[in-house]
């Protein structure tokens, strides 16, 4: 094809490329199917570039394949994973700039072709999102809610444009500044009348307007004045904002404030729900419902509360409770109020603190009912008038502030009931029975303790790691009946604690399971269910009042399937309980995962918890569970060892130093000597040198040639590999397998084999090859011969298939002809044909394989 | 051509930031660190997690980043991100980059300083919707990356994902350079009409926000 040269030289650089067809190997002599195969991967190369194909030339080149050009090139704009930022093109607009990016979506400056160029804000869809049905369902919602809102002080929707890869709504295109960036501002610049400033910054080039407010808590008020009434409208059309905040208030250069940004707009009316316990919106404005994520209870008084803080920080300097996660800025509210605004900022008036404060309340039923209301106050204050909000009197705010800390006060009040009333009535026995409620919870934790015994978790560790025994009953007979004891007497002191009542029937189960248990066959006995057992079902549905709990214990005694939902949550929490102490440990976790247990203290749940956390395997979540059961029972030897042991896994050695320090004193230790692995375990933290991971193998040697733990096992295999020690690691693997009495674990180290070649990335497994084959090969053919013996269950060929599969796609052809690669072609054959039952020609495959290593006669052991 | 005119590594407005890092496709830089990351490593850390601590590292280093494209720039990411999941795996190597110290996590590293910790802009996501999208588009591309046949996925992967050269492709795959563009262009076709047909299916499922 020829092109004028004068044509070339004033070609758009960029379209270059595509004026010269031989440059991206478009030649004609290739078929048709070459044609478009190139085409498409030079399509693809420009469109990343944002350069565009010249369709004209290249059908002209192919014309009986325009159709499948077009696709291609169409293709191959469409399934681009990133792409050079292009101003989109959206009908009837002609874009200026970018102005900013909105919760979905860029905002830029357009002009509205139809209107005369009317300037607009253009939020624009695009991109990948904009296939997405669903993110354009939102964004449509986004416009469809502002479009609802006809309000002064909201962003006006003009139009709205769908197109087949964008969508975009046009709105009022605001002047000015948003507040938060004149709050920015103000922050740095720490001026004593900010006010002039205010005026400039808004002016921006023009002149300021004379109609702002004199002060900056006028300003503030007027701002919230103004938002408030916006918000009123919001409320009014059915809709809850959830993101009110300084950075979506736009301010008119005079000074005008109004609301934008409807992307977390709740429409009551919409199909389209946040699911319930998510956290939408931003947390440091954010009501304390909306922090819980509790969606269904968030309304327009959760609207009131963010304007109400952002007030706070306009008018005080400062967030009242600071940045954070959204759990932690609600701890921070649950643990007190906001710091006193004119703490903060002594110039602001009394009023405003007053109205911001009752806006903010921590029950929003004690907020003011509507953003009107809010707003009124707000005159008030800028009118001299007396507000209607009333500042909460000293007995009110202890009240409130009980009601968020509910344990703490109650246990303080009935201390101090005690106390008073002991020391006026005196005597021994009304002493001893005003004692009555430490008596029974250190019988209680007496009790718990048997429950959270060392027992647990080994067992748990047995059932959810090593697949042994499954789901034998966790307590002994002597610690269920040492339990049943203290519960016994509990009860005495306080015979109608519900708690302590429940928890004394979850031991009578875990009894009677243990009853049906047949240690023999490892199964629980299917006979009908006795007396006791019908009793005691009885009891938990009705005086107890655990329909949940009575329906499973129904199901393991045998009685036919019986479905109760819970009715509390401490039907759902015995429930959990009785599982546990079943060893059913996936029920437990069924249960529990369905109590918040970040409000109330609860440490035999947590302890529990964290045992099974431990010991399938999740130390972060096993940590703060731990710590929180080791407060509760400070005197469990066995807690802090696992604290420890918890807190040295995530990496907190220093913190799991302390705590094995600590627990190495205390009663109530481990059988198993887990502190002593511990121990090791911390060293192996802290190992740098060579000599000290040396000492550090020494040890574990020394510690599994005293004890069959698979726990201390699988800790040593994973130091080792951290260590790059692979062929120690696998080693040790293997042993914990060969020994008796874990038979039950062949299949779990098989997997662990199995499941870390698997889990290795490309260039992992690729540097553990190179690894081997640059050196270690010896070792690992003999470890991969050990692999072969083992096992017969497992499928070692497929292992090493597919070590050989990752070897042809990871090395380069070169490496081909390395003998060691030869071998593991060679194991795999041999493997192979072993297990096809061809032992000749497994011979001889394995002779090649060993040679030039050690003899034949081990080739003849291993194929015999 | 690449839509940037000027060194953006030289400015310091958060905006402009945002712009390169949408720039290179959060989403597809999700799948690639995805693939970087073997089980082990993948149950302690999440692909965000690591993509935010690449982010991180590289706006710590940008201005020592010499810029020559978008395309040199999403490689950096790559690197960078391929030296944190190495560092992640191997604790002694990272000891001794560190001078023998015990490595910190990247975000302690490179927020040491007020100012760093005030033009911190976020890198990417600054919304809860924004964090949710990018999430959401990640997945359904890692799905429809891994749904497609053994003989296409990888050079869909290389070619789109990690913007190797087509000669390399082949190379690494071991195929003809035509055979290798013959199967980029079936395997694009199919990810493309898989990766819809995913999106299509999440808008589906309902409006759906979680936890960020």
């Amino acid at each position: 094809m020829k092109r004028s040269s004068t044509a070339t030289s004033r070609a758009d650089p960029r379209a270059r490329a595509w004026l010269d067809p031989a440059a991206l190997g478009l030649h004609d002599a290739l078929s048709n199917d070459a044609f478009l195969d190139a085409l498409f991967d030079a399509a693809v190369a420009a469109a990343r570039e944002g350069q565009r194909a010249d369709v004209g030339r290249l059908v002209a080149m192919r014309p009986e394949l325009r159709e499948e050009i077009e696709s291609a090139l169409e293709l191959a704009e469409r399934v681009l994973v990133r792409r050079a930022p292009r101003i989109p093109q959206i009908r009837g607009y002609v874009i200026e700039r970018e102005i900013g990016r909105g919760s979905m979506g860029t905002v830029y400056l357009a002009q509205q072709q139809s209107l005369g160029g009317r300037r607009v804000a253009l939020k624009v869809l695009t991109g990948s999102a904009a296939l997405s049905r669903r993110a354009r369902e939102r964004f449509l919602a986004e416009a469809a809610a502002l479009a609802k809102v006809r309000h002064r002080n909201v962003v006006s929707v003009y139009d709205v444009v769908e197109e087949t890869d964008a969508c975009a709504y046009a709105m009022e295109w605001v002047e000015g500044c948003t507040l938060s960036q004149i709050m920015d501002r103000l922050r740095r610049s720490q001026l004593a009348s900010p006010m002039e400033a205010v005026a400039h910054w808004l002016a921006a080039g023009t002149a300021p307007s004379a109609a702002l407010p004199g002060s900056w808590v006028a300003f503030v008020c007027k701002t919230g004045i103004e938002i408030g009434r916006a918000l009123g409208e919001v409320h009014r059309a059915g809709l809850v904002h959830r993101d009110v905040k300084p950075s979506n208030i736009l301010l008119r250069s005079d000074g005008t404030a109004l609301l934008s940004d409807f992307g977390l707009v709740r429409d009551r009316e919409s199909s389209m729900h946040t699911q319930s316990g998510a956290f939408v919106g931003t947390a440091s404005y954010a009501a304390p419902e909306q922090l819980r994520g509790e969606s269904d209870s968030i309304d327009a008084r959760s609207d009131v509360y963010s304007l109400a803080a952002l007030l706070y920080e306009a008018a005080g300097g400062g967030l009242p409770y600071g940045n954070g996660s959204p759990m932690e800025i609600l701890k921070r509210m649950e643990s007190s109020d906001a710091p006193q605004l004119r703490a903060r900022a002594p110039a602001v008036p009394r009023d405003l603190e007053t109205v911001i404060a009752k806006a903010m309340e921590f029950q929003k039923s004690e907020r003011m009912a509507s953003a009107d209301e809010l707003a009124d106050d707000l005159e008030r204050i800028l009118r001299l008038e007396p507000v209607r909000a009333k500042v909460a009197s000293p007995a009110m705010r202890l009240v409130k502030w009980a009601r968020r800390r509910r344990s703490v006060v109650s246990a303080m009040a009935a201390g101090l009931a005690i106390a008073a009333i002991g020391a006026v009535l005196g005597g021994s026995w009304w002493a001893a029975r005003l004692d009555a409620p430490r008596q029974v919870r250190k019988l209680r934790t007496e009790a718990q303790l048997e429950l959270l015994s060392p027992e647990l978790g080994e067992r748990a560790y047995a059932v959810l790691t090593a697949r042994a025994a499954t789901y034998a009953p966790v307590l002994t007979k002597d610690a269920a009946e040492r339990a049943l004891t203290l519960y016994g007497e509990a009860l005495s002191w306080n015979s109608s604690d519900r708690t302590l009542r429940m928890e004394q029937a979850a031991v009578m189960c875990a009894l009677a399971l243990t009853d049906r248990w047949d240690s023999e066959s490892f199964h629980y006995s299917e006979r009908q269910a006795s007396e006791t057992e019908l009793e005691l079902e009885r009891r938990l549905r009705e005086e107890l009042a655990a329909p949940s709990t009575a329906a499973y214990f129904a199901r393991r005694i045998g009685i036919p399937e019986r479905e109760a939902p819970a009715r509390s949550r401490e039907d759902v929490r015995l429930r959990g309980l009785t599982a546990c102490l079943a060893a059913d440990f996936p029920a437990c976790f069924e249960a529990w995962s369905q109590l918040d247990l970040s409000t109330d203290a609860d440490p035999l749940v947590d302890g529990a918890l964290g045992e099974l956390c431990l010991a399938s395997g999740e130390p972060a979540k096993a940590y703060p569970r731990l710590l929180s059961a080791f407060r509760g029972f400070p005197e469990a030897g066995f807690l802090g060892v696992d604290l420890a042991d918890a807190a040295c896994r995530v990496g907190d050695t220093e913190r799991a130093r302390g705590f094995l320090a600590q627990a190495r004193v205390l009663p109530r230790q481990d059988r198993y000597r887990s502190a002593d692995r511990v121990e090791i375990d911390l060293a192996a933290a802290a190992a740098r040198s060579r000599a000290e991971v040396e000492e550090v193998y020494a040890r574990y040697e020394e510690f599994i040639s005293g004890l069959h733990v698979p726990t201390a096992y699988f800790h040593y295999a994973s130091f080792a590999q951290k260590q790059g020690d692979w062929m120690r690691s696998l080693g040790v693997l293997l042993r914990v397998a060969q020994r008796k009495g874990l038979e039950p674990l062949h299949d779990r180290v098989l997997d662990s084999v199995e499941n870390w070649w698997l889990q290795l990335s490309p260039m992992e497994r690729a540097e553990f090859l190179e690894t081997s084959l640059s050196g270690n090969l010896p070792q690992f053919v003999k470890l991969t011969r050990s692999l072969l013996a083992f096992g017969p269950s497992t499928s070692p060929p497929n292992l090493l298939a597919q070590i050989r599969r990752d070897v042809r796609r990871h090395f380069h052809r070169r490496l081909w002809g390395m003998p060691g690669l030869r071998s593991l072609i060679l194991l795999d054959e041999a493997a192979a044909d072993r297990l096809r039952g061809d032992p000749r020609r497994a011979r001889l495959a394995a002779a090649l394989w060993l040679t030039p290593w050690p003899s034949l006669g081990d080739a003849w052991v291993m194929c015999r | 051509m690449d839509g940037f005119t000027h060194n953006p590594m030289l400015s310091d407005d958060p905006v402009e930031w945002e712009r390169l890092i949408e720039a290179v496709g959060p989403p597809s830089m999700l799948v690639v660190l995805r693939s970087r990351m073997g089980r082990a490593l993948a149950a302690r850390t999440t692909p965000e997690d690591l993509w935010q601590e690449t982010l991180l590292h590289a706006w710590h280093d940008r201005a020592r980043f010499e810029w020559r494209g978008l395309r040199s720039f999403r490689s950096w990411l790559i690197q960078i991100a391929e030296n944190r999941v190495r560092d992640l795996l191997d604790r002694d190597e990272a000891a001794k980059r560190g001078g023998g110290r015990a490595p910190k996590s990247l975000s302690a590293a490179v927020m040491e300083t007020p100012r760093e910790r005030s033009l911190w802009p976020l890198a990417g996501t600054t919304t809860p919707s924004r964090v949710v999208q990018i999430h959401e588009e990640a997945q359904a591309m890692f799905e429809a990356l891994e749904s497609l046949d053994d003989e296409v996925r990888e050079v869909v992967r290389l070619r789109l994902f990690e913007e190797l050269e087509m000669e390399e492709v082949a190379s690494r795959l071991e195929l003809g350079l035509s055979a290798a563009k013959h199967r980029f262009r079936k395997g694009a076709a199919e990810y493309q009409r898989r990766l819809e047909v995913r999106l299509k299916s999440l808008s589906e499922r309902g409006h759906r926000i979680v936890r960020p």
